[in-house]
């Protein structure tokens, strides 16, 4: 028997639960197994409505879509160089757009195998996943405050000499990364957690009524 | 640098935990259940279950008697013998040891209360207790009633006791004290000095009422009143034999309770490592602590059932326990989520319930080793096993039997087989010849044994084939066993479908039900049997409310009337069961056995006498008026609720049947007779008391005092329908 539980912004049931219900519904029709991602979907469409909202459509900050000096080089015109992090799709962040809110179903094999791996206890199988790094960047920035004290200095990373031997180091950091989140202003999460917590309480009825209906589906088959 | 955002929508938690929780609780549930339908097949046969519940209350009793008498000690003193045997003689007042017990001890704290000396004390408390008695006769109100509104009074409450009559104020005490000239005191002796002006107060307002449980004391209410408390102190004295070994009992059981710890401790190690795991979520923590009590208290019916003449103080421990330790661990849920520190109360109040879960578990465990049935059906059990081994041995050596004749006859053969003769191929034809038929006698013998040899092959076949029948014989029976289990399961498929409209059915007989219930009460029908026509449920009760509806404002107020002397009877059905309990026992049972029977004698005699005057006294007080006996067509057969389950007549032979008469010499049911102890005289009573009322009243085995009573109050409003008379003693 599955056991729904909600509690804060998680709803979710027991792995053992949901690796029963799938692999009943698998045998009765693998099409059910696809309409109860489908249903995810549309279990997840305000919430993915409510995180596109509140992303900001024009860059935060000046610097986050930086382009070189307007100058000549070589004869050609002067070109923007985006980069990673800028706030528009591009090569470099594999063409993500800023406002791609995507949802994720990971299968129950996979639920399982992070579950593992982080060993957390807990994963998802039904999920919304903001890639773009630019927006990651400015949403994210200063949550862990490590490294913005008195003191900043970066984390500690390789260093490969001239000679060729290999030691960490660390640097003292300049202080831009302070004063990007100075400029961001507020505090982390600044655009998708709250807009995402807001919305996310709407999906728990649906998510119940959605699984309840698979469980239907399972328990009059075995019945029968 | 910067990864993705996830936002989980709908999560999976991990239930290793949980499951290998939920193993290891099915499996002992299991493991208990399969004994408890073992011993429960015992537990039928000895049929002790009233046996049971008079040991509980007889048990009970005698505790309470133990802790009252130790309170009456503390409180008197030097004077505690004098007041024990006070609080014995109380039954003549109609007050059981242990009521006059507690109320001696009521009052007589409120009196030393005041400073007045334990004498005096004990002296008033005794007229007090004999002038309750009388207050309580007087106004049809319980005697404890009386002796707390006393004691009121002596705090300065005077409305309790203006229930009987009493009536005094406060001011009235300091006139008196006026009068005294003691109205200036202080302190204690203030108290004191009040004391003894509301005792005279008290004694002066009811000098009417005085004496008048001794006048009553040949009444239907005296009579019934001295009965009851001396079978209530029967009840105690036998349990006070009981005590003792239960306490030797309860002592001999320590050791084990550690062995069993053990083998349970793995199954809540689990648990503690499911709540480490997870304590983040909270939510499903909980209903896991709730699943295991749920899972628990089945166990633990089962284990009460089994064992509850021996281990009820601690199942009913464990119920309440139960009870108790759900809301509180929710309660705790609910702060530990304020104040964000989950897992210390949690975990803290889960190892204390489960430790004490855990005692009581080990000490009933224990207890069923000490059951006799139980070992016997696993005596039982064994035997059959043994049994069938012994079959599976014989036919293996009637199988090496055969083979062994068949490998002789081989052996018996071959040694007949004749010589080769080469030197005989170059003489004379006729030798040729002569050989030639020997040879060919040989093989003619030969012949023959080869016969015998497949002969007696072909009857090894027969026994195979016969081993092949039986195994194909074995293949149909399982071939037709599952053919029963589909039919059965879609019988309860099919049922299910039913079970809506039944359910429907049950509703309307329900509500129908109800609706009479509510007219009756309108009636003003008494409570108490209204509350035993609720109590048979809708298909028998609705008849009995419908038949006293029939009945009309006049029967309904006769049956009241009746109804008040027949409930205030109880005894006689637990004094049977008493002696069907000293059959059940052996072992360590025999203690308490022992303690039964070492009473039986007076038991006996009590309850004879019991029995002798009741029926006196209920045949002149109530059935005075009822129609001579020598008109049977005007006497009704009743059959109470119940007989039905045991064939003894139709379900509502109240309406439909007068012309059978079942009497004891018609039992012929050998089991009734002989392993039903109790329920053949228990019948034989009941119908030769009935039968002293003028009324036949048909007491089916299992049938209780209150079914007599339905049954009594069915056959008076029967002669009321019948005659059109206002039944009246």
């Amino acid at each position: 028997m599955a056991v729904m539980i909600q509690r804060g912004n998680r709803a979710g049931l027991y792995l053992t639960d949901y690796q029963d219900l799938i692999r009943e519904l698998n045998r009765i029709q693998p099409t059910l197994v696809k309409k109860l991602q489908q249903d995810y979907r549309i279990i997840a469409k305000p919430v993915q409505s409510a995180v596109k909202g509140a992303i900001p459509g024009s860059p935060p900050t000046s610097g986050i879509h930086k382009k070189r000096p307007q100058r000549t080089v070589s004869g050609f015109y002067p070109r923007a160089l985006p980069g990673r992090e800028t706030w528009s799709s591009n090569a470099e962040n594999k063409s993500i757009p800023v406002k791609s809110v995507i949802v994720q179903t990971p299968s129950v094999a996979k639920a399982a195998r992070t579950m593992r791996k982080n060993k957390l206890n807990v994963a998802s199988i039904a999920r919304l996943a903001v890639r773009n790094p630019g927006l990651v960047i400015a949403d994210m920035a200063g949550k862990t405050n490590k490294i913005t004290g008195s003191n900043p200095m970066s984390r500690k990373y390789k260093y490969t000499k001239r000679n060729g031997v290999i030691y960490e180091r660390q640097h003292k950091l300049n202080g831009q990364g302070r004063a990007m989140i100075r400029a961001l202003g507020g505090s982390a999460s600044r655009y998708v957690w709250p807009a995402a917590e807001r919305a996310v309480p709407q999906t728990f009825a649906k998510s119940n009524q959605s699984l309840q209906r698979a469980y239907d589906i399972v328990n009059r088959r075995m019945a029968a | 640098m910067a990864g993705s955002i996830f936002i989980p929508l709908i999560s999976v938690f991990d239930s290793k935990g949980i499951a290998q929780a939920k193993t290891g609780l099915a499996s002992l549930a299991g493991a208990v259940k399969g004994l408890g339908r073992a011993a429960a097949a015992g537990a039928a046969l000895y049929g002790v279950q009233k046996g049971i519940e008079f040991i509980k209350e007889s048990v009970g009793a005698a505790r309470d008697l133990q802790a009252a008498n130790v309170g009456l000690s503390g409180l008197y003193g030097n004077l505690a013998p004098q007041m024990q045997q006070f609080t014995k003689d109380a039954q003549a007042i109609g007050l059981s040891q242990l009521d006059a017990s507690r109320n001696v001890t009521l009052l007589g704290s409120s009196l030393a209360a005041t400073g007045l000396p334990i004498d005096d004390v004990a002296s008033k408390t005794k007229n007090l207790i004999g002038l309750s008695a009388d207050l309580a006769a007087t106004f049809g109100l319980p005697v404890d009633e009386a002796v707390r509104g006393i004691g009121a009074a002596f705090r300065g409450e005077y409305d309790p006791i203006e229930r009987f009559g009493v009536a005094f104020k406060q001011s009235q005490v300091n006139a008196l004290l006026a009068a005294r000239g003691q109205n200036k005191l202080k302190g204690q002796m203030l108290a004191a000095a009040q004391a003894t002006a509301r005792y005279d107060l008290i004694l002066n307002a009811t000098t009417k009422t005085q004496g008048n449980f001794a006048k009553m004391s040949d009444s239907l209410y005296g009579k019934q009143a001295t009965l009851t408390a001396s079978f209530e102190n029967l009840k105690a004295s036998l349990g006070q034999s009981l005590l003792a070994p239960l306490a030797a009992l309860m002592g001999a059981l320590q050791p084990i309770i550690d062995l069993v710890s053990k083998s349970l401790t793995p199954v809540f190690e689990v648990f503690g490592k499911i709540v480490t795991v997870l304590t983040p979520i909270i939510d499903p923590l909980v209903q896991v602590i709730m699943l295991l009590f749920d899972a628990l208290t089945p166990i633990l019916d089962v284990l009460a059932a089994l064992i509850e003449p021996l281990m009820f103080p601690l199942v009913e421990i464990f119920k309440v326990l139960i009870q108790v330790l759900k809301p509180v661990i929710v309660v705790i849920t609910f702060f530990a989520r304020i104040i964000g520190a989950i897992v210390v109360p949690v975990v803290t109040v889960l190892s204390l319930a489960l430790g004490i879960v855990l005692k009581i578990l080990g000490k009933i465990f224990e207890a069923l080793a000490a059951i006799p049935f139980v070992g016997d059906a696993f005596k039982s059990m064994n035997d059959g096993l043994k049994t069938f081994t012994d079959g599976i041995g014989s036919s293996i050596s009637s199988i090496n039997g055969v083979k062994n004749a068949n490998n002789d006859l081989v052996d018996q053969l071959s040694k007949k087989l004749p010589e080769p003769d080469v030197s005989g191929t170059t003489n004379a034809l006729d030798t040729v010849t002569t050989k030639t038929k020997k040879t060919a006698a040989a093989v003619n013998s030969l012949l023959k044994d080869a016969l015998n040899v497949q002969k007696s092959i072909m009857d090894s076949a027969n026994i195979t084939g016969i081993l092949d029948n039986t195994s194909h014989e074995i293949v149909k029976s399982v071939v037709f066993l599952n053919g029963r289990f589909k039919t059965l399961i879609s019988g309860v498929n099919s049922g299910a479908v039913d079970l809506k409209t039944v359910y429907k059915q049950k509703f309307n007989e329900i509500k129908t039900f109800l609706t009479n219930i509510n007219k009756l009460t309108a009636a003003h029908l008494d409570p108490a049997l209204i509350a035993q026509i609720a109590s048979a449920g809708p298909e028998a009760g609705n008849a009995t409310a419908e038949a006293i509806l029939d009945s009309g404002k006049e029967g309904i107020a006769s049956l009241n009337k009746t109804f008040k002397g027949i409930t205030k009877v109880s005894g006689d059905i637990g004094v049977k069961v008493a002696k069907a309990m000293t059959k059940t026992g052996n072992e360590i049972g025999n203690g308490l056995i022992d303690g039964i029977k070492a009473q039986a004698a007076r038991l006996n005699a009590v309850a004879a006498g019991m029995g002798k005057d009741f029926g006196t006294t209920f045949r002149d007080n109530v059935f005075t008026g009822l129609t001579p006996k020598e008109t049977p067509s005007t006497v009704p057969k009743v059959y109470p609720r119940g007989s039905d389950k045991y064939n003894f007549g139709p379900k509502k032979g109240i309406k439909t049947d007068f012309g059978i008469l079942l009497n004891p010499s018609q039992i012929t049911n050998p089991y009734n007779k002989d392993t039903q102890f109790g329920a053949y005289t228990r019948f034989q009573n009941a119908v030769n008391t009935a039968t002293n009322y003028n009324v036949t009243v048909n007491v089916a085995p299992g049938a209780t005092n209150a079914d007599v009573g339905k049954a009594l109050i069915n056959a008076i409003q029967l002669y009321e329908r019948k005659t059109g008379k206002v039944f009246s003693n």
